[in-house]
């Protein structure tokens, strides 16, 4: 109970930070993608099914506040976490620090990636063609870069506090001496 | 040992895909609705408090990086205008529906509305649209296509969405806005107020034949559903014409800080009991 309570305190701070808090502060901290940086750093620290139902409650929250149609966000974070999962699989083997880093990086090129093929998509269909060429815009490619170093700041941080906090990452010896 | 973790990926990229694509039916189907009216009942009141904190570390950061006195001269002057442009469009609209009542005895009165007064509480996440989320939906009776106005009744968006408890205005900076705003004084004059790119405001298609100045006052045309008209937008800040062109644009100002809206009123059309 106690967990189903603390699990419930973080999604709905987490959330809120991202509604109510993050759009509104100074512009260049506005990239911050919290939700995300905690999806990967669930799927890393526990396991990518932990990580799927995050994503999921997270995202689920975002598209009933959202204008785009509903499945989109879900989408978003869904498929961003599976190709994350697959260049885990593939390229990254180990839970070391760089391997969090390289994936909080392919992580925001992904959501990135797959958040501007939704609103092509989107404001093809809305016919706002005239929108579509601004998605790849120079300042839009900034505002990739920014949240690449903003996630990543985040994520290290975090990285650390679950780092200091429990044993997940720590190299653990097996003392074959004793009986 | 690779092809058995790739293997597990395929079946779990199924799974998750699949999960989406259930609720995504189930949300289509109207199944899903009480778990989505849960989720808002227990986000609502959190994000809403978020938000008033956030405001306030906003407001104080703000108080610690500009200077005290500066603001409040801002403030004075910026109410000051305000107080002054209202006075000029009571002036104008009330001239100006005089001339209409003599010409057609028709007009749209402004008591036809109440306000329906609602705090911002966030912002969508996706970036397809410049929209606020606000805490009042359905059960207040807003619906989709009613006026909201900020700050000294500027108008600034439409309700786009609404739910049973919140609802998502369109703010009119936004590409997707399009408003039928005329120039105050100048009554014949309409054109389509549009929002550029969430940074500024132009109304497009003005007659090159009209003649306009900067500082002219834009107002709504009262020739949309639920929006009546002289509701405030902004004032003329530049304009651009050339003899070859057939229409002339004009780029508007409005006093309203799109980005520090809290709260908003939102105009809904009094039911009438005579009838």
């Amino acid at each position: 109970m106690i967990k189903i309570v603390k699990y419930l305190i973080v999604w709905l701070s987490v959330v809120s930070w991202q509604i109510a808090v993050n759009p509104f502060l100074p512009k260049s901290f506005q990239e911050l993608n919290l939700p995300l940086v905690m999806v990967i750093l669930f799927g890393f620290v526990y396991s990518k099914k932990v990580a799927l139902i995050w994503a999921i409650f997270f995202a689920f929250a975002f598209d009933l506040y959202s204008v785009m149609p509903f499945g989109s966000i879900l989408f978003l974070y869904v498929l961003t976490l599976l190709i994350v999962n697959g260049v885990f699989l593939k390229m990254l083997t180990n839970k070391s620090f760089y391997s969090f880093c390289g994936l909080l990086i392919i992580a925001s090129a992904t959501f990135w990636l797959v958040n501007c093929v939704e609103l092509i998509l989107y404001y093809f269909f809305e016919n706002h063609k005239e929108q579509i060429a601004l998605i790849f815009s120079a300042s839009n490619l900034y505002l990739l870069f920014k949240q690449i170093i903003l996630n990543c700041f985040v994520g290290v941080i975090l990285y650390f506090v679950v780092n200091f906090f429990s044993n997940k990452f720590k190299a653990v010896y097996i003392d074959t001496t004793r009986n | 040992m690779d092809m058995f973790f790739l293997k597990k990926h395929k079946s779990f990229s199924f799974v998750a895909v699949g999960l989406v694509l259930i609720l995504i039916f189930l949300h289509w189907i109207n199944l899903l609705k009480p778990v989505e009216k849960i989720f808002i009942l227990v986000t609502k009141p959190v994000i809403n408090s978020f938000y008033g904190l956030s405001n306030r570390f906003g407001n104080y950061y703000l108080n610690l990086k500009s200077k005290k006195e500066l603001l409040a001269e801002n403030k004075k002057l910026r109410e000051d205008v305000a107080i002054l442009m209202k006075g000029k469009s009571r002036f104008l609209s009330a001239k100006e529906e005089n001339e209409f009542l003599r010409d057609q005895l028709d007009y749209v009165d402004i008591n036809r509305f109440e306000p329906i007064i609602a705090k911002v509480i966030g912002k969508s996440t996706d970036q397809s649209q410049n929209s606020l989320i606000i805490d009042r939906g359905e059960d207040h009776g807003l619906s989709v296509g009613l006026p909201v106005l900020g700050e000294h009744g500027y108008l600034i968006g439409k309700v786009i969405r609404t739910n049973k408890k919140t609802a998502q205005i369109l703010l009119i900076n936004d590409d997707f806005s399009k408003i039928s705003v005329k120039i105050q004084g100048l009554k014949n004059i309409l054109g389509i107020l549009q929002g550029r790119f969430g940074l500024g405001l132009v109304i497009e298609m003005i007659p090159i034949n009209q003649t306009i100045k900067e500082g002219d006052l834009i107002v709504t045309s009262g020739l949309e559903e639920n929006i009546p008209d002289n509701l405030i937008v902004g004032q003329i800040k530049s304009y651009q014409n050339s003899p070859e062109e057939l229409f002339q644009s004009a780029a508007i100002e409005s006093l309203v800080d799109f980005n520090k809206i809290t709260m908003v009123d939102i105009l809904k059309e009094k039911i009438s009991t005579h009838d």
